[in-house]
């Protein structure tokens, strides 16, 4: 059983990454692999938005906040929108203590995140 | 009544500079740009000569110990989830490939807003310097550490002025103080504290007075001093 699993999910709406299980300095580097190559697949996608599901997270620290913060700016300047979903306090605390709720502004629900636009909630 | 001999033969000690044999060191971690700062003594504990590298976490994985699946920064996450600060032993392999125990104490750095964005602390470099006994003796103290910040950042600030000793060295002394006497920190330096006015300001005899002070000051924490 490995630490993390990452799966991506082309969608008509939108490119859908997934990721469940621990994001620490040990195992981000898979997840910025993923990250890297999704932002790819979004910038090619008529949608050019990426949806980074974190609900199944089970341990977030300062690694994966930025790999996260990283993939959401990197987005931001390559015109992909980079959309945050997750209710979870595993990863809603880190990103709520550093305040960087002001700039990721997660959505509850995948569904919200295909619905809403960049600054909506 | 003067004081018995051994406060004198640890006076003696003091005043020949015998600076413990305890090593301190201070850092920072940023949680965003995962960016760290060493002061030279953790530089120092890594295997570094001050200012040769620069602390990054790639850096950090060089030093892990193999028999640990995380390392120090992973840690310092901790003050992301909980809050507060906390204190931790951890292990790392120094560049000569010695192990290296050392307690870290990390408490949240927070911006003028509030957020908070990093980690800073003290590393205390358990490693050769004490017995077991005398480990076990600190980390009995580690958790008042935080809880009393107020008194013992004053008693370093007396330290510092009297010994003319920079920061880190005050707090080692402090330690040393309390290891030695079995007294907790956040009492010794309290009563530090509150014995400052005892002290007659004569730069010639401070010193002297303040070695005396600090040295059998342990002697009388919880006890009420006539005015």
């Amino acid at each position: 059983m490995p630490l993390l699993e990452v799966k991506q999910d082309v969608r008509d709406v939108a490119v859908i990454v997934s990721a469940g299980g621990e994001i620490d300095s040990g195992t981000v580097d898979t997840l910025v692999t993923y990250l890297e190559a999704a932002l790819e697949a979004a910038s090619d996608h008529p949608s050019r938005v990426l949806v980074l599901e974190l609900g199944d997270v089970t341990y977030f620290g300062s690694a994966g906040l930025n790999a996260v913060l990283g993939c959401f700016e990197r987005g931001r300047s390559d015109g992909v929108s980079v959309r945050v979903v997750a209710s979870n306090a595993e990863v809603i605390m880190p990103i709520a203590v550093t305040k960087l709720d002001n700039v990721l502004r997660p959505y509850q629900t995948v569904t919200d995140a295909l619905g809403g636009s960049d600054g909506a909630q | 009544m003067t004081k018995p001999d051994p406060a004198r033969r640890a006076e003696a000690e003091l005043s020949a500079a015998a600076i413990p044999n305890l090593h301190v060191g201070s850092f920072r971690f940023w949680f965003v740009g995962q960016r760290w700062e060493w002061s030279d003594e953790v530089a120092r504990m890594h295997g570094y000569e001050p200012g040769s590298v620069v602390p990054t976490t790639e850096l950090l994985l060089s030093h892990k110990h193999p028999d640990d699946r995380q390392h120090v920064q992973d840690q310092l996450d901790h003050l992301l989830h909980f809050g507060g600060s906390f204190s931790s032993r951890h292990r790392f392999i120094d560049t000569a490939g010695r192990e290296h125990t050392v307690i870290v104490l990390a408490d949240r750095m927070l911006d003028d807003s509030g957020a908070l964005v990093g980690s800073e602390g003290y590393y205390i470099d358990l490693t050769d310097t004490f017995h077991q006994a005398r480990r076990q003796a600190l980390d009995d103290s580690l958790p008042e550490l935080f809880e009393a910040r107020a008194a013992i950042e004053q008693a370093k600030g007396a330290l510092m002025l009297v010994y003319r000793i920079n920061a880190e060295a005050a707090f080692e002394i402090l330690l040393w103080r309390s290891q030695q006497t079995n007294t907790k920190l956040r009492a010794l330096a309290a009563q530090v504290v509150a014995e400052l006015d005892t002290l007659r300001y004569e730069p010639d005899n401070l010193r002297r007075e303040f070695d005396h002070l600090l040295l059998t000051v342990h002697d009388r924490v919880g006890t009420t001093r006539d005015g």
